[in-house]
């Protein structure tokens, strides 16, 4: 009875375990390239993202200077999305999910 | 050769000799040697693995890539000229971002094969004469790549 009580509570965690991994966003990610012009990178975060001009900024200097920038996170589904977006704009792009 | 906005939203492209049509057909020609993996497969390299999108989304992307050049190459064989070459090219509102995508492929063959982004801010045509023609031609066309793209921004695009 004890150890079938142990058993139930480790699958209960393992169980959640599996459901918070689950439940953790997905990030999307864009990669610097020498050929993608600054003020075209900038649009294309306004358009797919629907993006400030400024916050679209932001985020176009950071993969111009850091090499990569985390640009949107949530749903795989909506992430998928917006990562194919972006390579029919011609950027390098990637999703993961957050640890 | 001379580009400009149009009144429509758009921009119009005056070639005024043979030498301009042959730089208009070079975006066509630049576009498709890229050496090596696909345009596709360089953008998408992070995804690897995924074999849901390379089946479902891979191919409607390749296709859009092929599309662009397409459409840029039918434009400018198309396009009238008389009989002393000059002729122009109209290109719509709608079309802008098929031309801007064809020139972005241009460009990424000119950097593969050519690193033309190590001298993109050149001021002047005697700062490439140690290089060898080949590279120096693919430079100015760059060149003339990245202004033609800057202008589509500009004036169409946003």
């Amino acid at each position: 009875m004890q150890v079938n009580e142990i058993r139930s509570d480790t699958s209960t965690a393992a169980q959640n375990k599996i459901k918070d991994k689950r439940a953790l966003p997905w990030t999307v990610i864009v990669y610097d390239d020498p050929i993608n012009l600054m003020q075209y990178v900038t649009m294309v975060f306004k358009k797919v993202f629907g993006y400030s001009e400024e916050k679209a900024t932001v985020l176009m200097r950071q993969v111009h200077e850091k090499g990569r920038s985390l640009v949107w996170s949530g749903e795989k589904e909506k992430a998928e999305f917006y990562v194919q977006q972006l390579h029919s704009f011609q950027l390098k792009a990637s999703l993961e999910q957050e640890s | 050769m001379k580009l400009a906005p149009t009144l429509q939203g758009g921009l119009r492209i005056d070639a005024d000799s043979l030498e301009d049509w042959m730089v208009l057909e070079a975006i066509c020609a630049d576009a498709v040697s890229l050496p090596g993996a696909s345009l596709y497969e360089r953008l998408s390299e992070k995804m690897e693995g995924d074999a849901d999108w390379e089946e479902f989304v891979a191919p409607e992307i390749r296709g859009q890539f092929t599309d662009q050049i397409a459409h840029v190459s039918r434009a400018v064989s198309a396009a009238p000229m008389d009989e002393e070459h000059a002729g122009s090219i109209f290109i719509s509102e709608e079309e802008a971002s098929i031309w801007y995508g064809a020139i972005n492929q241009a460009r990424m063959t000119l950097e593969q094969m050519y690193s033309i982004s190590e001298v993109e801010d050149f001021t002047d045509l005697d700062e490439l004469s140690d290089m060898s023609d080949e590279r120096r031609s693919a430079i100015i066309r760059g060149h003339f790549y990245s202004t033609f793209q800057c202008l589509l921004l500009e004036y169409v695009l946003e």
